[in-house]
């Protein structure tokens, strides 16, 4: 199935949702497939982590799947989704905190036992740029990363970026600027190498 | 006109199109004749369109039926109402034992009499005090027990 980006999602569901509604399976298999690569990205987004963002995705599609007929069309079906996907994660994140918690402090544990040993080939990756600037980008507050990526990755203007997130379109240029600022200052600062890799 | 320190403030929020010198603000104008700030703004532009593709070249392993086939195949979680009551009961019962500890420590119902040489002591209790001499097996020993009045 070809990659559906989230501009076009709106476009792309409208006429199937309708019939997904109205109970036609084939429909609505098409509609989750069509949601399920953009929702797993705004769970990367969210998540920080690929595998637990296949965690997070397939909960939204069992969520979408079984309240499909809920939907009203009140707001914009990306933003509903949106929603959904970001309720998700939130839960999904409460869920492994303590797990994440006791598996930190055994690696902190562990570490102090024996220093990890040098991989040349983890090296060459961490090294990658993109590599460096999804990680510079995982350090924004998570309001800032995600008007960021609404804005500045997806690139939905000011409002629809406002919208989404349920905020004023001026909180959300704040935070859009903040995010640009510290992420802007921290590719000059701490790592000028990046544009020579390219 | 605006100067490089100032071009490099603006630098760190400009909208990438800006950043680009496409536009005719003051940035822009800027960045068309110094080459030093347009060699920061092009290393801004190469790591964000960087971050771009990572992010959105992120693709899930499985596809939608594949992913929904797995979910239905993990375990529920069972009684999940209980896994929500049992914290509120554990709260509800350490906040019921602070409340009786506060009404401090229960007062014998009836006091053994003193006996022996307690008897032959004149021991005087503080205001809102009770008292009580009690022997022990020891004749030289003599314990004295001050506890709060009971209250009417």
């Amino acid at each position: 199935m070809p990659l559906t980006q989230a501009k076009e999602l709106d476009d792309v569901v409208a006429p199937l949702l309708r019939r997904a509604q109205a109970g036609d399976a084939a429909a609505r298999d098409e509609l989750l497939g069509h949601c399920h690569a953009t929702v797993y990205r705004w769970a990367v987004m969210h998540t920080g982590d690929a595998d637990d963002a296949e965690d997070v995705a397939q909960e939204v599609l069992v969520r979408l799947d079984r309240s499909l007929g809920s939907y009203s069309g009140r707001a914009r079906f990306t933003t509903w989704l949106y929603q959904v996907t970001r309720n998700a994660s939130v839960g999904f994140g409460r869920r492994i905190a303590s797990r994440l918690r006791l598996a930190r402090g055994f690696a902190r544990e562990r570490s102090a036992i024996a220093p990890p040993a040098e991989d040349p080939v983890a090296r060459l990756q961490e090294s990658h740029i993109g590599r460096l600037v999804t990680g510079l980008f995982r350090r924004l507050p998570a309001k800032q990363r995600e008007v960021f990526y609404l804005a500045d990755i997806e690139g939905l203007g000011p409002q629809e970026t406002a919208e989404r997130l349920g905020m004023n379109p001026v909180t959300a240029r704040a935070h859009l600027f903040r995010a640009r600022r510290a992420l802007r200052t921290w590719i000059l600062e701490e790592h000028p190498e990046v544009a020579e890799e390219r | 006109m605006i100067t490089c320190a100032e071009a490099r403030e603006l630098l760190l929020q400009a909208d990438r199109s800006e950043l680009r010198g496409g536009s005719g603000s003051t940035l822009g104008l800027h960045l068309a004749t110094c080459d030093h700030c347009r060699a920061r703004a092009a290393r801004i532009l190469a790591a964000e369109q960087a971050l771009a593709d990572t992010l959105l070249g992120a693709r899930p392993r499985h596809t939608a039926p594949e992913a929904l086939r797995r979910a239905s195949a993990r375990p529920a979680r069972r009684f999940p109402a209980l896994r929500r009551a049992i914290p509120l009961a554990a709260a509800a019962l350490l906040a019921g034992l602070l409340i009786v500890r506060r009404a401090g420590p229960p007062l014998p119902r009836a006091l053994p009499a003193p006996a022996g040489d307690a008897r032959n002591l004149t021991v005087a209790a503080p205001p809102g005090r009770s008292l009580a001499l009690l022997n022990t097996a020891n004749p030289d020993v003599v314990v004295v027990w001050f506890f709060p009045k009971e209250q009417p």
